[in-house]
């Protein structure tokens, strides 16, 4: 029982990391404020 | 119904805003961004509308990356941010450049409220208001008057949006952001309507505003310097001063809280993930609220009595040799609290260059992640004394580290300012507002921002990568576990030792072999000239996703080292630390070349992911890591050679 | 005689005349600086740098190179 609960937080632990992960560097963003600042710099 | 809430800065935007939605507002997407578009309900009878706080503006065509919200959300009617209705706050003291906003906005055909605030100053200094003519010039609009210092005015903002006046469609379309010549052309034309309709509503007298003698000290040549260090000091006396009881009361009733978990569950796995990763995990975020609290608690009254300004002011003259701005003050003083809002306060700087290097360098601030990796390290290697008679070595040292962070961030944005290359010529137009007394609610709802910002999404991150490094710790390629296990029974049986220390033995060779021993293993030769053994490897790898992870990883390696069983504190436990043949871990010079370690590299994902997404680019972030991650390792290296 | 408002020391009062054309200039416009406007230069930063100035009852800094740009007039008082 124990076992079961302790890989069903890991699990979800592991979902959420990777998630976020994914969400802060490589989703593309829609709204994204700070976007043409890159094209002076360019 | 969406409704778009503009305006000048400085004109009471955001205690309109406060005033309209209280505590039921949150900021965007993003952590710790006051520059970023806030969103509130706000209630009129039983229906709820989505009020949309846009930063304060002199007029809808973008000078900087945080005025371009409003542009983008106004400019584009297929846009989804585009508002069903717009209130523009106007301050009621200096209509004609409020106007320009204002006018703008109107002729867009959207409906639109204009909220004449600080009415009580203009009428002090003698300005009359004619609502009525201004109704005239704006037929279309709805007006109402507030205060919203004073609190008063919104119901009449509610029944006002309730009652908005249809409009006839669009009179004009936006010059695009980037034209300049179309916008001269409109500004000036703008302005001369305005002047000649105003001719006769304001008295225009051209006296010019008297200098208190507070005023002209703030800002005097010398004493203006002496009165912000001043102001620093006190700041930071009073966070480290009273943040230090509540974080103590936090971090003993969190241990306390593991022990009795450990006692009232029943054994298993999971009542070790409990009290081994979870609890730690929330008690590693729960331990910086009051830092964080207290530093914001303090800028939110230095900006909202209008000091900040002034700091701006006096700071530019010094700040642009070093490549940056006097507007990068705020964003490098937010990066002592953390650096993602530090970072994105950044976007009030217009010129790209000023603001990359502000974003470049602010991590190197001493952010309150690393007040306990600092903590920790200086009460286990930094002796008790004092010298001079009052001075305390440890918080030398504290001092000591904050200083290196300071000014190494200095240092390193001389050296962009050279490497960098820019056509564009940087500026400073910025409005000093009037002294007030700061409004104690605006305070309130910033500070409250800012701590839940980082408990739900730092904190989340942070949890979860305790409850990982958790399982990492306990678990392990089975057979090499059960092989070393083995092997440690027959040495302890050799060594005649007790069962206690037999257990111990075990544990740490079960550690030594789980998947997180074998990756601080595998990092030890690089490590091992700066004075580190594998333990603190795998501290520094779990610390690349935050560094408040380290103290929380040593908590969790100890704990699942002897089992949660023994009360000691963590102090205790590394202090007591050997290597195999039996020297101890963390020397002076070990400790001290961690710290300067902790003070240099970029250990933090979340602020990665801001310059990213800040930059647009992968180059700047990587940039980043480099040189930072260069200047930990030599700074370490450095250390711990002349240390020992 | 035009001066630039970068000259005009302390307390002075002076009308704008107009802006040179650059990439601020709409937005030192949108600051106020349109023609006819009287300003007052109320005190300088250390090593003056910047300034600010009274703008029809409101406080205005901004850097040397963006007074440079600022054409002004004196008031005869």
């Amino acid at each position: 029982m124990q076992t079961v609960l302790v890989i069903l937080v890991l699990g979800v632990a592991l979902f959420y990391i990777g998630r976020e992960f994914y969400k802060r560097f490589f989703a593309n963003e829609a709204n994204c404020d700070g976007c043409a600042f890159n094209e002076k710099v360019e | 119904m969406k409704v778009a809430l503009v305006g000048n800065p400085n004109t009471g935007k955001s205690s309109i805003f406060n005033l309209l939605t209280g505590l039921r507002q949150h900021v965007g997407n993003f952590p710790g961004v006051t520059v970023d578009k806030k969103v509130g309900k706000l209630r009129i009878g039983k229906e709820d509308h989505e009020l949309t706080d846009l930063p304060g503006t002199y007029s809808i065509y973008p000078r900087s990356k945080d005025e371009e919200v409003v542009y983008d959300s106004l400019s584009d009617s297929q846009s989804e941010n585009y508002p069903d209705a717009v209130i523009v706050v106007v301050d009621a003291a200096n209509l004609e450049r409020n106007l320009l906003l204002f006018s703008q906005v109107y002729d867009l055909g959207i409906p639109t409220l204009m909220v004449l605030n600080m009415t009580d100053l203009a009428k002090k200094q003698g300005k009359t208001l004619h609502i009525d003519k201004i109704q005239e010039l704006y037929p279309e609009a709805s007006i109402v008057e507030a205060n919203a210092r004073a609190g008063f005015g919104k119901d009449r903002i509610k029944e006002g949006l309730v009652n908005l006046k249809s409009r006839s469609a669009s009179k004009i379309t936006l010059a695009a952001s980037d034209d300049l010549k179309a916008q001269e052309v409109e500004t000036e034309a703008r302005f001369k309507t305005i002047q000649k309709n105003l001719g006769d509503l304001e008295s225009k007298e051209g006296k010019a505003k008297e200098m208190s003698r507070g005023e002209k000290l703030l800002v005097h040549p010398i004493l203006g310097y002496v009165i912000f260090s001043l102001v620093l000091i006190i700041i930071f006396q009073f966070v480290y001063a009273f943040a230090t009881i509540p974080m103590d009361l936090i971090d003993g009733a969190f241990t306390t809280l593991s022990a009795w978990t450990s006692q009232v569950m029943p054994k298993g796995v999971f009542t070790d993930l409990v009290t081994q990763g979870i609890i730690p995990g929330i008690g590693g975020v729960v331990i910086f609220i009051p830092q964080i609290a207290l530093l914001f608690f303090f800028i939110a009254i230095l900006e909202e009595t209008g000091y900040l300004a002034r700091v701006v002011f006096i700071m530019d003259r010094l700040m642009r040799p070093l490549g940056l701005n006097g507007k990068s003050v705020v964003p490098l003083m937010s990066s002592v609290a953390c650096a993602i809002p530090g970072v994105m306060a950044a976007r009030t700087i217009s010129d790209w260059k000023e603001r990359l290097i502000t974003i470049l360098v602010a991590p190197l601030m001493s952010c309150s992640a690393r007040i306990p990796v600092y903590t920790l390290l200086i009460a286990i290697v930094i002796p008790d004394e004092t010298i001079f008679g009052i001075m305390n070595v440890k918080g030398l040292v504290l001092f000591g580290l904050y200083m290196m962070g300071t000014v190494f961030a200095l240092l390193v944005a001389v050296i962009l300012k050279f490497i960098i290359k820019s056509k564009e010529q940087g500026f400073l137009l910025l409005e000093l507002p009037e002294y007030k007394s700061p409004r104690w609610k605006n305070v309130g709802i910033t500070v409250w921002e800012k701590v839940r910002i980082f408990v739900w999404d730092a904190g989340k991150v942070i949890l979860a990568i305790s409850i990982i490094l958790w399982a990492l710790a306990s678990y392990g390629p089975s057979d090499r576990i059960s092989e070393s296990v083995k092997v440690a029974k027959i040495e302890a049986a050799e060594l005649n030792l007790s069962e206690e220390e037999t257990n111990q033995l075990i544990s740490s060779v079960e550690l030594e072999n789980s998947y997180i021993g074998i990756m601080g293993k595998t990092l030890e030769p690089v490590i091992e000239p700066l004075g580190y053994d594998w333990k603190i490897g795998i501290s520094l790898i779990t610390s690349f996703a935050a560094r408040e992870v380290f103290v929380g990883s040593m908590a969790t390696i100890y704990a699942v080292e002897d089992d949660g069983a023994s009360n000691k504190t963590l102090v205790e436990k590394m202090k007591g630390q050997k290597r195999r043949d039996g020297t101890t871990v963390y020397t002076l010079a070990a400790g001290s070349s961690l710290m300067v370690f902790y003070v240099f590299a970029m250990m933090c994902m979340a602020t990665l992911a801001v310059v990213k997404r800040e930059t647009k680019s992968w180059k700047w972030p990587l940039i980043q890591v480099g040189y930072m991650g260069v200047l930990a390792y030599l700074g370490a290296w450095i250390t711990f050679i002349i240390l020992s | 005689m035009n001066r630039s408002l970068s000259e005009i020391s302390n307390d002075q009062q002076v009308q704008v005349v107009g802006v040179l054309q650059s990439s601020l200039k709409v937005k030192l416009m949108e600051m106020g600086m349109v023609k006819g406007k009287s300003l007052t230069v109320l005190y300088r930063a250390p090593l003056g740098d910047p300034i600010a100035i009274d703008v029809d009852g409101y406080v205005l800094s901004l850097r040397k190179d963006e007074a440079k740009l600022v054409e002004v007039e004196q008031i005869n008082a």
